[in-house]
């Protein structure tokens, strides 16, 4: 446990707290998921700040809070997408966990997001990201007996173990390996992942409550279609 | 176990309250039990009786001990109007300033997949219902401008797309912790006279 530290951060999420505070999850580069008391209003959201985290009974201390970035994100449909990439590390990575490497993907997968182009291989990318954190990243270069994928041959997919050649398995080879190379103008590419993934992150979670998040962006998706049909 | 059943479950129980953690709680339930039995009666009676009479009118979500909220009941009110609020207190608020005239739709809450609420519990697909349902012309926002406030406005209007109806919002300036309870009248008739329409497509 950290005695006192500096770190960068952002805020995961916040609610408001006793009369005048606010109780803070935040990400932070060097202890992961902290949370804590802020006075006044919480920190903007997607915003790098710096901040002094020292340990104390209860929750830590914050001081000397300081904004080291402008906000990542300055449009509505972005900030919607970011609910789900704060909600799979509000979910999945345990509290104190710190993560330089996971901490860099989110600023770029933030900056991403913004852009509001290729957002599904974005969304796969951190996904992916938060995933080897806990090393649990699927492993599209290599099947479950550590042997390479190969074009030629079919899989099917098991959480927790990879890509099990099988004849009749409903993915490709010739998908995964494009799923590894990042490439995903190879149709169906992208829903392996999408499924894959999302099939590890259910098993991470052990049978609770799923990703709220999801639902909402694909009920968003859906309306979108429709409407722009 | 440092307390009997009975108090560890009191103990609990008001750790379900927000805001309120595990020595806060301990220091009410103590207080209740060793120092204000009175205070704790009461305290309980009002708990039940508020349960059993207060639920959610069916049409706008407020509040209510009546089979329906007098806003929605009243025939004075605009009915192709609603204003979509937080929370009661902001609905109270804008109430108090005798300015709107329309109907209200309460969400109880923001979008937030942290504390579990999404759009089944802010009741969206009942207010894109309502829309259709009784051609409502105009939805205003009068939620403030956190995050998950802007997300929540975000995520209504495109659920509204293509339904005919005019999305606009209203800014309160100067809140005082993000309320609109706290808030002067003078600043709620400002923000509901400058409503600014929603460009669903705008960032």
């Amino acid at each position: 446990m950290f005695r006192s530290s500096v770190t960068e951060g952002f805020l995961l999420f916040s609610r408001p707290f006793k009369e005048d505070d606010t109780l803070c999850e935040l990400w932070t580069e060097k202890q992961g998921r902290v949370r804590c008391r802020i006075s006044g209003n919480p920190p903007e959201p997607y915003r790098q700040f710096e901040i002094k985290l020292s340990n104390k009974a209860g929750l830590p201390a914050v001081s000397n809070f300081r904004y080291t970035q402008p906000v990542l994100i300055d449009s509505n449909a972005a900030r919607l997408l970011g609910f789900y990439v704060n909600e799979l590390l509000y979910r999945l990575l345990p509290a104190g966990y710190g993560d330089s490497s996971l901490f860099g993907r989110y600023i770029s997968t933030l900056l991403y997001l913004n852009e509001g182009e290729n957002i599904q291989p974005v969304l796969r990318f951190f996904e992916q990201g938060v995933l080897a954190s806990l090393g649990m990243a699927v492993d599209y270069q290599q099947d479950a007996n550590s042997l390479p994928v190969v074009a030629g041959q079919h899989y099917r997919f098991e959480t927790g173990r990879g890509f099990v050649a099988d004849a009749h398995g409903r993915y490709s080879g010739e998908r995964i390996i494009a799923v590894n190379r990042q490439d995903y103008n190879l149709k169906g590419a992208l829903s392996l992942a999408r499924e894959c993934q999302r099939r590890q992150i259910d098993e991470l979670l052990g049978g609770g409550q799923p990703i709220l998040s999801r639902q909402w962006l694909v009920n968003l998706i859906q309306t979108k279609g429709a409407s722009e049909a | 176990m440092a307390y009997t059943p009975a108090t560890e479950e009191l103990i609990r129980a008001l750790q379900l309250l927000p805001g309120i953690g595990t020595r806060s709680a301990t220091r009410m339930a103590l207080y209740l039990l060793e120092r204000d039995t009175d205070s704790a009666r009461q305290l309980s009676h009002s708990l039940a009786d508020a349960l059993e009479k207060v639920h959610r009118c069916p049409s706008c979500r407020t509040l209510t001990e009546l089979p329906v909220c007098p806003v929605c009941e009243s025939t004075d009110r605009n009915t192709k109007l609603v204003c979509v609020v937080a929370n009661d207190a902001d609905r109270s608020a804008i109430e108090m300033s005798n300015r709107f005239t329309g109907r209200y739709f309460v969400l109880h809450g923001v979008l937030s997949p942290m504390d579990a609420v999404g759009p089944e519990q802010l009741g969206v697909f009942d207010l894109v219902d309502k829309v259709k349902a009784e051609s409502i012309e105009e939805i205003m926002f009068v939620l403030d401008d956190q995050m998950e406030s802007e997300a929540t406005i975000y995520y209504i209007t495109e659920q509204l797309k293509g339904l005919n109806v005019k999305c606009s919002r209203a800014m309160v300036a100067h809140l005082k912790n993000g309320s609109l309870d706290q808030a002067e009248s003078r600043h709620l008739v400002s923000a509901i006279e400058h409503k600014r329409e929603i460009n669903i497509e705008q960032k």
